[in-house]
C-alpha cells in the first residue's frame, strides 16, 4: 500500500497553495491542471486514487481527490462561480484574498461583494451516470485493480468483489445466498465505521433502503432501467467544448458533498411564494440541477481522460502507441480466435458459420462517416432462434461475459409500447430525458425479437421500432428536443436475434443451424459457460477488443482484384450481385481479415470472405417478397 | 394633462391635488420630491440594438459580456405568466396615516413596519405601517426561457438555453416555440442561500424582442405562400396551391354525431419524373406531423401498426392498415399504385371515415384525422375518394398551424350561392362527356377547400373569393385530367374559351346579350382570372365580335 499522499486526500490545500503563491498571475490555474496531470503519471499512481465506482460515497473523504469512470449523459448551462473573492474575517477584522475554483462553497466570513479583486469565472456542469451496461467483469476487474485506500475505517478492506453496490439486475445471476452474504460482509464493514446510522441509510446503497426515505422520488435519469451507482455532477473548468455527449470518461476531481448544497433547494422552495423571480425555477428544476450532494456528489475536475475502451484489461492509452503489447497478443491471435470460435460453436448448439459470424459481428466498429453513411457497422441478425426458450438470455449471458458493455432489449410489445428509446428534452426540470438508446460508443446492443408477439403498437411503439430502424441503418438517434429533433451518431453494435428474418434491417442474416439437441437447453448452456475458465475468458475479451480497434487498409492492387472479380461475378449472372451486395462483401472481408490479426486485405482473405458469404447465403431460407418489410 | 390610464394614475393624480391643497401656496417647494421617481414616472426606456449588430449565440455569451448590452438569439422553450412585480411599495401609518413609499430594485424586498414620519417619531406613538396595494406601483413582469437554434450547437452538443427577464411592454412579446432575438444587459443572479456565494446562475435584463416571423397578412399572400412550397420546382401553381390547401385542412363538423371531414385528399397523377414525390418529400418536411412511405416495398413502420406473426416462419412483420403515427397530420404515399391491394383498402377507410381498423386484430381505432397525400403514375384509382386529381406534366409550417386553429364558418348567404354553381356544375358534367363525376362529394369538396382557403386568410367566415378559387381549383383539377385523355387537340387560348362561354351564356335569342358581372362570376370559377377575363373583353370587342355598353356592365353580341 502506498503512503498517504496529500495531493490524494487534501488537493484543495495544493490548489489553495499553488494560488497563494501566484500573486494573482493568472498562470496559477495551468499549474494546478499541470501538477496533478504530473502526479498521475507516475507509474500507476491512478490506481491510488480512490473511484466512486467502487467506494460507496459515504467511506469518501469529502474535499479529496477522486475518479470516476462515466459516460456524459447530459450537458447543462455554464454557470459563473468567483473564482477569486475577498473576504472580511470577523476575528481578526482583517481582508483575505480567496481562491474560489474547485469549490462549492465559499469558506467561512463574509464575503465581499464589492472587492475589486473578485474575478467571476466560468464553468459548465454535466450530468455524468455510470457507463451503461457496463458488464460485471468489467466493474470487478477495475475495483480489483485498485490500491486506493479509504480512510474513515480502519477495518474496510477494499473487497468489492462481492458488494451488492454494483450488481445489476438485469445480470443477476449469481446465486441467493452470496448476495446475502455479500449484504452482510457490508453491513459488518458499516457497523466498524464511524458514521451516524441515519447517513448509513440515506446512502445504502441496497435497493430496498430506497423507498422509505423521502429523496425516493429523485430519478437520478440513468439510460437503462435497473442500473445502479452513483451519478454525479462534474463540473469542468477547463476546454469543455472537447467533451461531447454520450463520451465515456474518466475523471479526476475533488469531491464535494457538502449538505449546504442541499440546503439551498429547501430554503428556496420557501421563499418562492413572496418572490416573482423565484417562479421560473420550478421544484423539478431544482431537483435536476441541485439535488442532495448524498446521492448525486458534485465532482470538480481536475482532469479526465477520454476512455476510447472500457476494457479494464487493456492499456488505456491509444493502441498504435502501443506496439509491444501489440505484437504481444498478436502472437497468439490464432489460437485465442480458434478456442473462441470453438466456444461460440458450442454456444450457437453446433453452428460454426453462426459462430463465425458473431465474432466478425463482436469486433465490428463504425471507423468512418461518409456524409450520413455511416463505415463499418455489422449489424447482424441471427434468425431461426427457437421461440420461447431461455436460449436467448444464455447468448446474451455469453455475449455479456465477452464485451465491456452490453445491454438485452427484449422486444416485447409490452415494452415496445412503454419503454422510452429515444432521449427527449424536458423544458420543464430543463434535462434531458435518458432513454435507452442514449448508450456509449462500442456497446453491444442485443434486440431479442424472440420476445415480439402478435398485437398492437400504438404511437411510442412505431417510434420506437423507428428509432431501432435508424439506430441500425444509420448509427445515429434523433433525440427528441420538442421543437425540433437533434441528430446524434453513435457507434452501437446491434445483434438481432429472431425466429424468422427480423422486421428490422440488418447487414447481415444468419440463419441458426443446430447440429446438437441436447435434451435440456438450460443445463447444456449453463455447463458450456461454466466451462470456461476466467483466463480463458480474459483471453477472448482482449481478443475482441484489440481486433475490434486495428487499423485496415487495402492496397490499390487488391481494390483493383476486386473490381474486376465483381465485374466477372455481374458478366455470369447480373442478379447475383448488388452493389449493396459487394459492400457487404468488403465488410465481411474487412472483419475477417481483422479477425485473423490481419490489418490489410490479401487476396486469400477476399477468396475466404466470398466462400463465407457464399455458405451463408446458401444456408439462409429463401426470402419470399411478400410483407414488403424490404429494409 | 395626463389622461389617466389606470388606478394609479387617478391615485397620483389625487396624492398631487390634496398636496397642493395642503401647502401654503407662497412655498415654491416641489411637490413632487416627496415621492419617488420611479412612482410618478409614466413612461418606459428601452434599447433597439443598431440594426448592424449581430446577434449572439447563446453560447457565446460568456463571462467577460456581464453587465454589457448583448443580443442573442433563440427560440422560446418556456414563457411564465406575466406576474406583476412591485416597483414601489406604498405604506399607511395606522396612526397618523403618513404615506410613505420604498422603491423596490431588487427581487426581493424586506417590507417596512415602523412608520418613519415626523409625527409618528417625535410622539413614539408607533405606528404601525400597512401595505397598500392600489397606491403601489407595480409593472408586468414574465421570464422566458430561450435555447439556441439546433444550427448553432456544434456536433454531439446539448443545446445551452438561458433565462431572460421582460419586464412592462416586453413582456408577452413571445410564446415558447417562437424564435427570438433578445437584447438586453447580461448579468449574472447570485444564488442566494446558506453561505452560498461561489455559484451563480445567469440570466439578462431584457429591453427589446423582436420576434422574426410577424404575421401581416400580405396582398398576395396565397401566391407568395403556395410559390414557397418546393421554390425549387419551377411552375406547377395550381398543384402547389392544392398542397397549401391540404396543408391547412378544411373544417370538419360532426353535426348530430355524422362525422363530415375537414382532411383534403389529394392524389397526384403524372408520367415518371415530374417531381412528384419531389413535392410529396416536401410536404412531408413541412407538415408538422407526417408520414411518408412509398407504396412498394414500404418499410411497413408508419404505415402499420400491427405485429403479426407467421405462423410457419415464425416471421414477425407489421400489417399494413393503421396510419398512427400521422394522426392529425400528413400522410404521404409515394407510388399508390404500386400498393398491394389490401393496404390500399386500408387507406382508403382511412381516407374516407377517418377511422382505422385492423381486421385480423379485431382492433379500431378512431380518431385517424389525418389527409392522404397520394402520388401515383397511372389512373389505377378512380375512385372518389379524392377530391383533387392534378395530373402533372409537371411557408411556413408556423404560419399554417397558426391557420389551423380558425374555424371559418360559410355564411347563410354564401349558401345560396355555392348551391347555384353546384347546381351549374351538374349541368354541365351531364352535358359535357366528362369522365370525371360531379356528385353531392363534389360539393363537399368545394365546401371542404373554401373552408380550408378561409384558414389561410385568417377569417373566420368564408367569402366568395374562396369559395371561387375552391371551384378554379377544383375545375382546373378536372382539366388537367381533361387535357390527359385528349391528348392532341390544339390548345385552346383562355380568351377562346372564354368567348365561348360568353356565347353560351348569352344564349339563342335574338338580341344575345349577357351582364358583364354574371359572366365573369362563371369565368372565374371556370379558373380564369379576371385579368384574362378583361383581356378577352377588349381582345374580341377589338374584333367586333361583340360591344360591351359604356358602363361596361353589358356584352352584346353583334
Amino acid at each position: 500500500m502506498p503512503t498517504v499522499h496529500d495531493w490524494i486526500n487534501n488537493p484543495l490545500g495544493i490548489v489553495d497553495g499553488l494560488f497563494a503563491q501566484s500573486n494573482s498571475c493568472p498562470d496559477w490555474e495551468k499549474k494546478v491542471v499541470e501538477y496533478f496531470k504530473e502526479k498521475l503519471k507516475l507509474n500507476d499512481a491512478h490506481t491510488w486514487v480512490p473511484s466512486l465506482n467502487d467506494v460507496p460515497l459515504h467511506y469518501l473523504k469529502p474535499n479529496s481527490l477522486v475518479k470516476f469512470r462515466c459516460m456524459v449523459q447530459d450537458m447543462f448551462d455554464p454557470e459563473f462561480f468567483m473564482g477569486v473573492y475577498e473576504m472580511n474575517d470577523p476575528t481578526s477584522n482583517s481582508k483575505q484574498v480567496k481562491c474560489g475554483k474547485y469549490k462549492d462553497i465559499t469558506e467561512g466570513g463574509q464575503v465581499d461583494f464589492n472587492s475589486r479583486s473578485t474575478v467571476t469565472s466560468e464553468r459548465q456542469t454535466f450530468y455524468c451516470v455510470p457507463i451503461p451496461g457496463e458488464s460485471q467483469w468489467v466493474k470487478e476487474s477495475f475495483a480489483g485493480t485498485s490500491q486506493a485506500r479509504v480512510v474513515p475505517s480502519t477495518s474496510y478492506v477494499p473487497n468489492r468483489h462481492k458488494r451488492s453496490y454494483e450488481e445489476d439486475d438485469e445480470m443477476d445471476t449469481q446465486p441467493q445466498q452470496m448476495k446475502d452474504g455479500s449484504q452482510g460482509a457490508q453491513s459488518s464493514a458499516e457497523s466498524h465505521g464511524n458514521i451516524e446510522p441515519k447517513r448509513q441509510e440515506t446512502e445504502a446503497p441496497s435497493h430496498d433502503s430506497f423507498p422509505s426515505h423521502c429523496t425516493s422520488s429523485l430519478d437520478l435519469n440513468f439510460p437503462l432501467p435497473g442500473e445502479k451507482g452513483p451519478a454525479c455532477l462534474v463540473k469542468v473548468y477547463e476546454d469543455w467544448d472537447s467533451f461531447k455527449l454520450n463520451d465515456m470518461l474518466e475523471v479526476f476531481g475533488i469531491l464535494s458533498v457538502d449538505p449546504a448544497l442541499s440546503v439551498i433547494a429547501d430554503e428556496r422552495e420557501a421563499s418562492s411564494l413572496l418572490d416573482p423571480t423565484e417562479g421560473m425555477e420550478t421544484v423539478e428544476e431544482q431537483r435536476v440541477h441541485s439535488p442532495p450532494a448524498s446521492l448525486v456528489p458534485r465532482l470538480h475536475m481536475l482532469y479526465a481522460q477520454p476512455l476510447v475502451h472500457n476494457n479494464p484489461l487493456l492499456p488505456s492509452s491509444v493502441l498504435e502507441n502501443n506496439g509491444d503489447y501489440l505484437s504481444s497478443v498478436l502472437g497468439e491471435l490464432a489460437s485465442i480466435r480458434a478456442e473462441l470460435l470453438t466456444y461460440l460453436t458450442h454456444v450457437l448448439l453446433g453452428d460454426s458459420l453462426a459462430a463465425e459470424y458473431l465474432i466478425l459481428h463482436l469486433i465490428s466498429n463504425v471507423y468512418s462517416r461518409r456524409d450520413v453513411l455511416p463505415l463499418g457497422k455489422f449489424t447482424l441478425n441471427l434468425s431461426g432462434c427457437p421461440h420461447s426458450s431461455p436460449f436467448t438470455e444464455h447468448l446474451y449471458k455469453v455475449i455479456q461475459q465477452l464485451v465491456p458493455s452490453s445491454y438485452r432489449l427484449c422486444m416485447s410489445l409490452h415494452n415496445m409500447n412503454n419503454q422510452r428509446m429515444v432521449p427527449r428534452k424536458d423544458y420543464t426540470a430543463n434535462r434531458l430525458v435518458s432513454g435507452t438508446l442514449q448508450l456509449a460508443n462500442n456497446t453491444s446492443l442485443f434486440l431479442d425479437e424472440t420476445q415480439l408477439e402478435q398485437g398492437q403498437l400504438d404511437a411510442t411503439g412505431v417510434r420506437n421500432i423507428t428509432a431501432l430502424g435508424n439506430l441500425i441503418s444509420w448509427q445515429k438517434v434523433d433525440y427528441d428536443f420538442n421543437y425540433h429533433q437533434m441528430e446524434f451518431s453513435c457507434n452501437i453494435n446491434v445483434l438481432i436475434t429472431s425466429e424468422g428474418r427480423s422486421l428490422l434491417p440488418s447487414d447481415c442474416q444468419v440463419h441458426l443451424w443446430p447440429t446438437l439437441n441436447p435434451p435440456n437447453l438450460e443445463e447444456y448452456l449453463s455447463a458450456v459457460q461454466v466451462a470456461q475458465v476466467p483466463s480463458q475468458l480474459n483471453k477472448y475479451r482482449i481478443y475482441l477488443s484489440v481486433a475490434r480497434a486495428l487499423n485496415y487498409t487495402i492496397s490499390d492492387e487488391i481494390t483493383k482484384a476486386v473490381e474486376e472479380d465483381f465485374v466477372e461475378m455481374r458478366k455470369d449472372d447480373p442478379q447475383s450481385m448488388s452493389a449493396e451486395d459487394l459492400h457487404r462483401l468488403l465488410d465481411v472481408a474487412r472483419l475477417l481479415s481483422l479477425s485473423h490479426g490481419q490489418n490489410t486485405l490479401s487476396r486469400d482473405g477476399w477468396m475466404k470472405a466470398k466462400q463465407l458469404e457464399a455458405l451463408r447465403i446458401s444456408q439462409t431460407p429463401q426470402q419470399k417478397c411478400v410483407n414488403g418489410n424490404e429494409p | 394633462q395626463l389622461v389617466a390610464k389606470d388606478a394609479l394614475d387617478v391615485y397620483i393624480e389625487h396624492r398631487l391635488m390634496m398636496e397642493t391643497r395642503g401647502r401654503d401656496p407662497a412655498d415654491t417647494h416641489d411637490s413632487r420630491n416627496q415621492y419617488p421617481s420611479e412612482l410618478m414616472r409614466r413612461f418606459e426606456v428601452y434599447f433597439r440594438p443598431p440594426s448592424t449588430l449581430k446577434p449572439k449565440v447563446v453560447r457565446d455569451v460568456k463571462a467577460d459580456s456581464i453587465g454589457q448590452l448583448v443580443t442573442v438569439r433563440g427560440i422560446v422553450t418556456r414563457a411564465t405568466e406575466v406576474k406583476p412585480m412591485m416597483t414601489v411599495a406604498t405604506y399607511t401609518c395606522d396612526q397618523c396615516g403618513a404615506e410613505t413609499y420604498q422603491p423596490i430594485a431588487s427581487p426581493s424586498f424586506t417590507p417596512l413596519i415602523m412608520c418613519p414620519s415626523q409625527e409618528c417619531v417625535t410622539n413614539k406613538s408607533g405606528g404601525r405601517l400597512y401595505l397598500q396595494t392600489r397606491g403601489s406601483k407595480f409593472i408586468k413582469f414574465q421570464e422566458l426561457r430561450i435555447q439556441e437554434h439546433s444550427d448553432q450547437v456544434p456536433v454531439g452538443n446539448i443545446p445551452r438555453s438561458m433565462t431572460i427577464y421582460a419586464r412592462g411592454e416586453n413582456t408577452r412579446v413571445a410564446q415558447p416555440g417562437d424564435h427570438v432575438a433578445v437584447s438586453g444587459i447580461f448579468l449574472p443572479l447570485l444564488r442566494s442561500g446558506f453561505r452560498q456565494a461561489v455559484q451563480v446562475t445567469r440570466f439578462t435584463h431584457v429591453t427589446h424582442i423582436s420576434t422574426s416571423y410577424q404575421h401581416t397578412v400580405e396582398e398576395d399572400f396565397y401566391e407568395k405562400l403556395a410559390g414557397s412550397i418546393a421554390p425549387e420546382i419551377y411552375g406547377h401553381e395550381d398543384v402547389k396551391k392544392a398542397l397549401l390547401v391540404l396543408l391547412v385542412g378544411g373544417v370538419e363538423q360532426a353535426p348530430r354525431g355524422m362525422k363530415i371531414r375537414g382532411n383534403i385528399n389529394i392524389c397526384l397523377m403524372g408520367d415518371p419524373g415530374v417531381a412528384k414525390s419531389q413535392l410529396l418529400s416536401y410536404i412531408d418536411r413541412l407538415a408538422p406531423r407526417s408520414q411518408y412511405t412509398t407504396g412498394r416495398g414500404s418499410s411497413g413502420v408508419g404505415l402499420t401498426a400491427a405485429v403479426m406473426r407467421d405462423p410457419v416462419t415464425g416471421e414477425m412483420t407489421l400489417e399494413g392498415g393503421a396510419l398512427v403515427l400521422a394522426d392529425l397530420g400528413v400522410c404521404c404515399i409515394d407510388e399508390f399504385d404500386k400498393m398491394a391491394d389490401a393496404d390500399r383498402t386500408a387507406i382508403h377507410e382511412v381516407m374516407e371515415q377517418q377511422t382505422i381498423s385492423i381486421a385480423k386484430v379485431r382492433c379500431r381505432m378512431s380518431r385517424a384525422r389525418l389527409s392522404a397525400l397520394r402520388a401515383a403514375e397511372s389512373e389505377t384509382e378512380r375512385s372518389a375518394e379524392s377530391e383533387v386529381y392534378l395530373c402533372l406534366r409537371a411557408v411556413r409550417t408556423r404560419y399554417i398551424s397558426k391557420c389551423k386553429q380558425k374555424q371559418p364558418v360559410v355564411p347563410e348567404a354564401l349558401s345560396d350561392y355555392i348551391t347555384a354553381a353546384y347546381v351549374e356544375m351538374r349541368k354541365e358534367a351531364r352535358v359535357s362527356k366528362d369522365t370525371t363525376f360531379t356528385s353531392a362529394r363534389t360539393l363537399l369538396s368545394i365546401l371542404r377547400l373554401s373552408t380550408a382557403l378561409a384558414r389561410l386568410r385568417m377569417v373566420d367566415v368564408v367569402e366568395k373569393e374562396d369559395v371561387n378559387e375552391a371551384m378554379r381549383l377544383m375545375e382546373m383539377s378536372k382539366d388537367s385530367l381533361q387535357a390527359d385523355k385528349t391528348n392532341n387537340t390544339r390548345a385552346q387560348r383562355p380568351a377562346d374559351v372564354i368567348f365561348s362561354l360568353l356565347r353560351e351564356l348569352a344564349g339563342e335569342g335574338a338580341v344575345r346579350s349577357v351582364r358583364v358581372a354574371e359572366a365573369e362570376q362563371r369565368c372565374v370559377s371556370r379558373g380564369f382570372t379576371p385579368a384574362q377575363f378583361q383581356a378577352a373583353l377588349d381582345e374580341y370587342e377589338e374584333l367586333n365580335v361583340w360591344q360591351i355598353n359604356q358602363a361596361r356592365s353589358r356584352v352584346t353580341f353583334v
